[in-house]
């Protein structure tokens, strides 16, 4: 199908656009400038064609900027001669087929148009951009070939493919590979494998160990019977051994026993008793002696006891006044702290009376007002007299500062009047301004005559030389005159007309033509020189010099006058010297200087005088004020006096002392209140204690004692008498009753002696004997009998606890056969018997926990379900990644396969189709493109019959190839197949000029096949694929 | 009127359920962490503690174990002691267990050191046993007739040995592992026909052996495959658990199915046709297994297959996609309530490509779907590539096994999808 022409609604910049011709029907060059459009125009058509791409990818989707709706339409050639119009509007939706007329199409559909050329196969093969061959440069050898051989496939990353096919199969499995993925779940699988069985294993260990357990532990109670056993028989050798000694005590006692006759025994204490009764007789005696002693001395003593009644009788008087003298001791106390405090106070107030001076008595002090009011009273007072007092004292200081003020104030001023003085009389300021500036201006204009004579001098000069230039020049030469230069032409015209009349023209002729000649010579010459000719020069220069002077000159004489009447003005007659007017600046320089000098001095005068009137003023102030201060201080003392003359004080009296003076009255007075208290009190103490003594008197008369002494030592004194007397009373009572008591005593003793005696006799008699040693002798032998028995009985129950009452005999009768050498041996023996059995009970039970453990350890093992589900999980990985590496390996073969078809089925067409686009290309230099059938390198053969290997090719060769192969494919698809519109994106843009020129060749060449749309920016392009293609259509797009 | 005097709400309530395959494997995903993969691979375990909770909650008469307890081939001590830990439990809260032993778990093949309780009666392999289930106030509750493997063969017809249904016995269950009729992907043992069972006249059999839950007959004789309690791999896909049966006071009878499994093994389809790049496609993936997450409730084992015509297929299948797709899967779990693990991404998209006009071709393309339709029709072309295959299953012969003609047909498909796709790379702008 081809592309008659288009329409674009809105697409880019493109907005109701039409191109300017119609598309050719073989080769279309659209042309314009970069930035023309021809990238949007080529986008326009692809998606004309096979629709817009998804708006989420990230291209450049070309929105209308300039208005319209996306889309348009292609008017379309088909193949079966019929125009269809192909539309698109908007994005979304299909196409639209119509016939040129605008009827819809039936039973086709849009894309059929194109036949079996998808988008892919058409960007593959039909659009031919220029980054592909700018692609083949970067390329290494290696890969050019592999680009060749996909530009003669459709333009297919085969190799790619392939290559990257056999790399994902290489992951997963290689033949005699080790480390590739399926080696690694095989070999992993294999580890879980074998811990499974190694777990299995275990776990089927599981009855054969809890059997092993069951017998073991049967083992185990054999051996401990066993063991009871021995221990046993050791129990009972051990038995008889300990029970050998025992044995051995008893027929020792035995022995013994029938040494000693038969003797009742005696009851344990008989022996005891006889002493006893020894000793309580012995006692006895010891007692009665005592006793008499103790019986004599006591009637001594009581003949010795008296006792005195008197002092009893006073017995509870004395009692009375003992409690009472503690009472009467504090009072004597009190009375004479209380004298001593009296005289005190006594004292403090008289000297207190003394510091308040003459005229105080009591009286006085009682009456004086010290009441709170009256205090505050006299504090009053004096702070308002000490207030007047301070004012007073501010105020003069503050007099004296103004004082010093107004004088220094006053001190001011004189300087600044001397000072003024000093100056003297001067000009005001202005006016000496102004006389200065005069004298500058007249400095200034001398200045400038100055220079403007000195210019003058100059100008003089200069008009000076010019006259005597005009006069050289006038002297010198002249302008020729002009007359003879037309004198001479008019011979020549004569001669001409003398020779047109006479017939001699041509001599004529001549001599008219060389007097021509002179007297074009002539004009010529005066030309020049007047050329030469400056007369009309100097002369007016003359004349603007003698113009300068005068101006000057009026100038000059224009300040002059300036001058003097400055002059006058400063009061100089005469144009003075520039060195005079310096001077006469310098001089009013300085008046200028003076006059401010003294105007400043002026104003500071002015301001200090007025500074002088109002220190004065305050001054003045002050001294009121302290006179004011002065008179209050008067009041306020007034005040005081009569204050101090009410309560008939001085009226000297310091107002500071005033709360000192009334504290002491106060105080004063209180004592006199203390003083008569303190002299009463004495009165009542003495009373009392003067009857307290009339009473101890009385008593101690009553007991015929002497009163010497204090009362109380009197009283003292009594009250031990008392006790004394007491004491002797109570032990007169007592000694008789002792003596009652021994004599009661003694009666006794003396019978418990004669029953002691009469016991002894019986005791002895009981036995038989007559003397107690005779009883001991006899009791001892009894005991050593009852000694022996018992130790018999002792042994005998020993041997009967060791061998337990069943087996007494046993052990009696195998004790009376004992060898205890033999038994020892015997007994050793059995314990390593015993020894053995208890060790092999212990390995036993290791053994027992050993085998416990195994099984807890397989109870407890929840490993086997995890491995199991491993094992599964890495068998479905490997079924899946063999599965996979099958695909990969089926679609290499299937790839393989299908290019070795192509190749060769499809490809001898395809290169032949080439070859000839490459001899074009080439320009004739290559011929021939092979690729042998048996695999071996496809090569190029020249011209001259010399082969290339494709490698070997230059890469511009290379490209030329590569655009060959493409143009063949091309072909060989529109030939075979629907052809369609080719796209080239100006390709041939890095070709020389040789080259493209062929190309273009090429492009023509195949542009007979199938349209072909070539866009490109640039002319030469242009002109050549024109050359070569004389009916190619050029679309010039610039000026859109 | 007064009210009629209350019956008794139920009389007889029990659970029925059958190959346990305690502690067998588990097919767990590759890419499953090692905490989850332990969970999983212990899940058979899980299932079981959830049946004995569930026959405690419900106070229920009696479990019924249909077979299969175990698998002695892995000769799991373990298994065997949770086994017996569950029978304890339920003679703890005073619940009988009757047992028969099925092909994988025959008599011969429990370990003799382990004593299963009191309350657990299994049932002998030399014949049929009857045994009457008593209340607490010994009043007959049920009949159950059950017998066991021997040995792990056994292909008699066992249900011809049981006794026909007496006048006096309740409620009649048999209990027995067994293949009724034919039944594919299952090895023929102890095979019987409906007519063997049917003919007993039993109120309801308690089969075990085929693991898919299934009701062979719902009529008056309920013939009942309780299905295994926890699927194991993708085969074992779907609701997984046991029969709550429950017989009322006037003779209605109420089956339950109650789910029991800790993981639900899926197959999920997702077309992703409208997917414009692998984010999009991602997005649309996690979408889905959220959705599926919210409706099952239950962490779920899923099977990703993605299906539909795709731009995206040459970038799934070639430039690992698909890898990178599992890959983040697993790293960044699809967010929802209960966890949803990929077992496996299966990409069965096509590119979008015109297939019957690039046969049409002429180029390599062409070629290329001309040889593989020629491969799948013709024996000889598809031995020359299985030719070419055969080393790795050579190598991995004792793990895997050489697909057959109809994976191997798939295969090439797949393989030329390939290639198409890859080779499409060219193209666009």
């Amino acid at each position: 199908m081809k592309i008659r022409s288009l329409y674009i609604d809105g697409f880019g910049k493109f907005h109701d656009w039409k191109p300017p011709t119609r598309f050719g029907e073989s080769l279309t060059v659209i042309f314009g400038p970069n930035e023309a459009g021809k990238t949007t125009l080529l986008a326009f058509i692809r998606r004309m064609l096979y629709g817009f791409p998804d708006g989420r990818k990230n291209l450049n989707h070309y929105p209308p900027i300039n208005g319209g709706k996306i889309g348009g339409r292609l008017e379309i050639l088909g193949e079966d001669g019929q125009e269809y119009i192909l539309s698109r509007n908007g994005v979304r939706g299909g196409p639209f087929l119509t016939y040129a007329d605008g009827t819809a199409v039936k039973g086709l559909k849009p894309l059929s148009l194109l036949g079996p050329c998808d988008q892919i196969f058409y960007e593959n093969v039909c659009a031919i951009g220029l980054d592909e061959l700018q692609e083949i440069s970067t390329l290494q050898k290696g890969e050019i070939r592999d680009r060749l051989a996909a530009a003669g496939a459709g333009n297919l990353p085969v190799r790619e493919v392939a290559n990257s096919l056999q790399r994902s199969a290489d992951e997963i499995y290689v033949i005699r590979g080790k480390k590739k993925k399926i080696n690694t779940l095989v070999n992993d699988l294999r580890d879980v494998e074998a811990k499974i069985r190694d777990v299995k294993k275990r776990q089927g260990e599981y009855d054969l160990t809890n059997e092993a357990i069951v017998r073991e532990s049967k083992a185990a109670l054999e051996e401990e019977e066993r063991r009871k056993v021995a221990e046993e028989e050791i129990a009972y050798l051990k038995g008889l051994a300990q029970a050998w000694e025992v044995f051995l005590e008893r027929e020792r006692s035995r022995d013994a026993l029938n040494t000693i006759p038969g003797i009742e025994p005696f009851p344990g204490e008989a022996l005891e008793d006889l002493s006893r009764i020894e000793a309580d007789i012995k006692r006895l005696e010891a007692e009665y002696e005592d006793l008499t002693r103790k019986h004599s001395r006591s009637k001594e003593e009581l003949e010795r006891c008296v006792v005195r009644e008197e002092v009893l009788a006073q017995a509870d008087t004395i009692r009375v006044l003992e409690r009472k003298i503690e009472h009467y001791r504090n009072q004597v106390d009190d009375l004479k702290k209380v004298r001593l405090e009296c005289e005190q106070q006594q004292a403090n107030l008289a000297s207190m009376l003394k510091s308040l001076g003459e005229g105080w008595d009591e009286g006085r002090v009682t009456r004086f007002d010290t009441s709170v009011p009256a205090q505050d009273d006299a504090k009053r007072l004096r702070n308002h007299l000490t207030r007047t007092i301070n004012d007073c004292a501010v105020q003069e200081s503050r007099l004296e500062v103004a004082e010093k003020e107004a004088a220094e104030k006053r001190e001011n001023l004189r300087g600044l009047k001397r000072r003024r003085d000093e100056i003297g009389d001067v000009a005001d300021p202005g006016t000496a301004q102004e006389r200065l500036s005069l004298a500058r201006e007249m400095q200034g204009e001398l200045q400038r005559v100055h220079e403007l004579e000195t210019r003058l001098h100059a100008i003089r000069q200069e008009e000076a030389r010019t006259a005597e230039i005009i006069r050289a020049s006038l002297r010198s030469a002249r302008a020729p005159p002009s007359w003879p230069g037309i004198l001479v032409a008019l011979s020549a015209i004569l001669v001409f007309v003398w020779g047109s009349i006479t017939g001699t023209l041509q001599i004529a002729g001549v001599i008219a033509l060389i007097l021509l000649v002179a007297a074009a010579g002539i004009f010529l010459a005066r030309r020049g020189s007047r050329g030469r000719n400056d007369t009309e020069v100097p002369a007016d220069e003359g004349e603007t010099l003698a113009d300068q002077r005068r101006e000057v000159e009026r100038e000059i004489s224009r300040r002059e006058e300036k001058i003097r009447s400055c002059a006058k003005s400063l009061g100089l007659d005469s144009l003075p010297a520039r060195t005079a007017v310096e001077d006469l600046v310098h001089t009013h320089e300085d008046a200028v200087r003076e006059a401010d000098r003294a105007s400043d001095l002026d104003k500071e005068i002015a301001r200090a005088e007025e500074l002088c009137r109002s220190a004065d003023a305050s001054l003045k102030e002050a001294r009121e004020m302290m006179n004011s201060l002065r008179s209050e201080h008067k009041k306020a003392l007034d005040a005081w006096k009569r204050w101090c003359q009410e309560r008939g004080l001085p009226e000297t009296m310091n107002p500071d002392l005033i709360p000192g003076l009334i504290a002491d009255i106060k105080q004063a007075a209180g004592l006199y209140a203390q003083i008569r208290a303190m002299k009463k009190r004495e009165e009542s103490l003495s009373v009392d204690i003067r009857s307290f003594e009339g009473e101890i008197d009385a008593v101690a008369r009553a007991c015929n004692e002497p009163l010497s002494g204090s009362p109380d030592v009197i009283l003292e004194g009594l009250i031990r008498l008392l006790h004394d007397e007491e004491e002797a009373e109570r032990r007169y009572h007592a000694l008789t009753d002792r003596l009652n008591a021994e004599r009661e005593a003694l009666e006794r003793t003396a019978a418990r002696y004669a029953a002691a005696k009469a016991d002894l006799e019986a005791v002895l008699k009981e036995r038989g004997v007559e003397t107690p040693e005779e009883y001991r002798e006899i009791e001892r032998l009894s005991r050593e009998r009852q000694k022996l028995e018992e130790s018999i009985r002792d042994a005998e129950s020993a041997i009967r606890r060791i061998s337990g009452e069943e087996r007494y005999h046993d052990f009696i009768t195998a004790l009376q056969g004992y060898d205890p050498v033999q038994m020892q041996v015997r007994l050793q023996e059995k314990e390593s018997e015993l020894q053995g059995i208890r060790e092999t009970i212990k390995d036993i039970h290791q053994r027992i926990g050993t085998l416990r453990e195994r099984c807890s350890g397989i109870e407890g093992d929840d490993e086997l379900t995890y491995l199991l589900s491993r094992e599964a999980a890495l068998k479905e990985e490997i079924s899946q990644v063999s599965r996979q590496w099958a695909v990969y390996t089926v679609a290499s073969s299937l790839l393989g396969m299908a290019v070795e078809i192509f190749e060769r089925e499809r490809q001898p067409e395809i290169l032949r189709e080439a070859q000839s686009f490459f001899t074009r290309i080439t320009g004739g230099r290559y011929t021939r493109i092979v690729k042998p059938f048996d695999g071996s390198e496809p090569y190029v053969e020249e011209a001259n019959g010399a082969t290339k290997k494709i490698d070997k090719l230059s890469r511009g060769t290379a490209e030329q190839l590569y655009l060959a192969l493409r143009f063949g494919y091309i072909r060989d698809y529109a030939t075979s197949s629907v052809p369609v519109p080719i796209i080239f994106d100006d390709v041939l843009v890095n070709f020389d000029p040789v080259r493209r020129k062929n190309a273009c060749q090429a492009i023509a060449d195949l542009a007979e096949t199938c349209q072909v749309l070539y866009f490109t920016c640039h002319p030469q392009t242009v002109e050549d694929l024109v050359e070569a293609t004389p009916d190619a259509v050029v679309m010039d797009i610039s000026g859109e | 009127m007064p009210p009629p005097p209350q019956r008794p709400s139920r009389s007889l309530r029990f659970v029925h359920t059958a190959d346990l395959h305690l502690g067998s494997r588990v097919r767990t995903p590759p890419g499953m962490d090692r905490e989850t993969a332990a969970d999983l691979a212990g899940a058979t375990y899980s299932a079981w503690r959830e049946i004995i909770d569930l026959c405690i909650r419900e106070s229920v008469d009696f479990l019924l174990v249909a077979g299969d307890v175990y698998d002695s081939a892995d000769q799991n001590i373990r298994a065997q002691l949770q086994f017996k830990e569950g029978l304890k439990r339920l003679g703890e809260n005073g619940i009988a267990a009757y047992i028969v032993r099925g092909n994988h778990d025959p008599d011969d093949a429990w370990s003799r050191s382990i004593a299963m309780p009191e309350n657990a009666f299994i049932f002998s392999s030399q014949e049929p046993e009857v045994i009457i289930h008593r209340d607490q106030e010994d009043r007959p509750l049920a009949a159950i007739v059950g017998m066991s493997f021997a040995t792990a063969h056994i292909h008699d017809n066992l249900a011809e040995q049981f006794p026909l249904r007496e006048k006096d016995w309740p409620y009649t269950i048999g209990l027995l592992h067994c293949s009724v009729g034919r039944a594919p992907g299952h090895e023929p043992y102890a095979p019987c026909s409906i007519q063997d069972l049917r003919r007993c006249g039993y109120d309801y059999w308690a089969l075990g052996h085929i693991h898919q839950p299934t009701v062979i007959d719902d009529q008056d004789s309920r013939i009942v495959y309780a299905g295994n309690p926890q699927g194991r791999d993708m085969g074992e896909s779907g609701e997984r658990g046991c029969q709550l049966v429950t017989v009322g006071a006037d003779g209605a009878v109420e089956v339950e199915t109650v789910r029991t499994s800790r993981y639900l093994w899926k197959e999920i389809e997702i077309d992703v046709s409208g997917s414009v790049d692998l984010g999009a496609l991602e997005e649309e993936i996690r979408k889905e297994l959220a959705i599926i997450s919210e409706e099952e409730e239950v962490p779920v084992v899923g099977r990703i297959i993605l299906t539909g015509a795709t731009r995206l297929h040459r970038e799934l299948v070639a430039a690992g996609g698909l890898v990178a797709l599992e890959e983040r899967l697993i790293e960044d779990p699809p967010a929802s309530q209960y966890p949803i693990y990929p077992e496996q991404i299966i990409c069965q998209t096509v590119p979008v490509i015109d297939r019957d006009a690039i046969l049409c071709r002429d180029d390599i393309l062409g070629e290329i779907c001309r040889q593989s339709d020629l491969a799948i029709s013709n024996e000889s072309g598809r031995n020359r590539l299985r030719e070419e295959t055969s080393s790795l299953y050579q190598y991995a012969r004792a793990y895997t096994s050489k697909p057959d003609d109809e994976e191997f047909d798939a295969i090439i498909r797949e393989a030329e999808a390939l290639l198409l796709s890859q080779l499409s790379e060219g193209g666009g702008e």
